[in-house]
């Protein structure tokens, strides 16, 4: 009778994972393709939208520092406003589970679409 | 088996964090950007094990009526472009993260913008990818490999569409 629980001998922790492979330099190289794909979708999008970008928002903190200067003079400032950090200091955990849920609930609607509608499968 | 829990608790884990990361107000800023960092490593780590599926079916794509392998190599190449921009942004515009490590972060509101909008989109995204790999989510819990591993019982398929090693081998 099989066992799939059953562990084979001689197979590495790596294998069994389900990593495809025993080495860690092609895991590093792997993850090395993904770091490099990450990293030049993020210049693409630094590039895009610190060129087109123009306005600026100020926080409480850095009030003066930032106005005309931001970034190059065509920059304007739009309005004044209240550091996130200071306003989502501590967390609001009574909201924690209708937020979860709703989220959650959300992802299922796009899930059924995709599953009824679009008619996802691998 | 091994393979089969990892991968379902880790997808579980992410689901999770995805939810918990639309709130900013209700996590606290300061746990939304660790957890940003964290939710990166943990979608580095769900690329490593499936790469199998990906190389296949990047693979896949090229040949003649493929429409399945294309569609969903788009949607999951959507889901990570989606995923990288909306981390990025969202550290371009860090109050905690960032300035801890000594980096002035953007005052574009635009960042912002972006941050947001990618965050609401990714959330449908998730979605799709949820109902991609539905048979193989509903398989784990059906089989309820979850919480025990009884003689007999076999595995599902991956997410790859390959059975997992212990059932290859059994």
């Amino acid at each position: 009778m099989s066992n799939p629980g059953r562990m084979i001998p001689g197979e590495p922790l790596l294998e069994r994972l389900g990593l495809g492979t025993s080495s860690l330099v092609e895991l590093v190289r792997r993850l090395a393709i993904v770091a490099a794909l990450a990293a030049l979708l993020s210049a693409a999008t630094f590039a895009l939208v610190e060129s087109v970008a123009t306005t600026t928002t100020v926080r409480r903190g850095d009030r003066g520092e930032v106005r005309g200067s931001a970034n190059g003079p065509a920059r304007g400032t739009e309005r004044a406003e209240g550091g996130r950090r200071a306003r989502w200091s501590s967390p609001e955990l009574a909201r924690a589970p209708a937020e979860i849920i709703m989220q959650i609930v959300i992802i299922g609607i796009a899930a059924f679409a995709g599953r009824k509608v679009l008619r996802l499968r691998l | 088996m091994i393979r089969a829990r990892l991968l379902f608790w880790l997808d579980s884990l992410l689901l999770l964090a995805v939810a918990v990361l639309q709130s900013p107000r209700m996590s606290s800023l300061a746990v939304h950007e660790w957890l940003a960092v964290a939710f990166a490593g943990l979608v580095g780590l769900h690329l490593l094990v499936n790469w199998r599926w990906i190389v296949k079916t990047l693979r896949r794509i090229v040949v003649p009526d493929s429409t399945r392998a294309r569609i969903n190599a788009a949607l999951n190449g959507l889901l990570f472009i989606l995923m990288t921009i909306t981390v990025f942004s969202g550290l371009a515009i860090s109050e905690v993260v960032m300035p801890l490590a000594g980096v002035t972060t953007s005052t574009l509101r635009a960042w912002r913008q972006l941050h947001n909008v990618l965050a609401s989109l990714g959330l449908g995204v998730v979605g799709f990818h949820v109902a991609l790999n539905w048979d193989w989510i509903a398989g784990v819990v059906r089989k309820g490999i979850l919480l025990r591993s009884s003689p007999g019982v076999t595995a599902p398929l991956s997410p790859d569409g390959l059975a997992t090693a212990e059932a290859e081998d059994a």
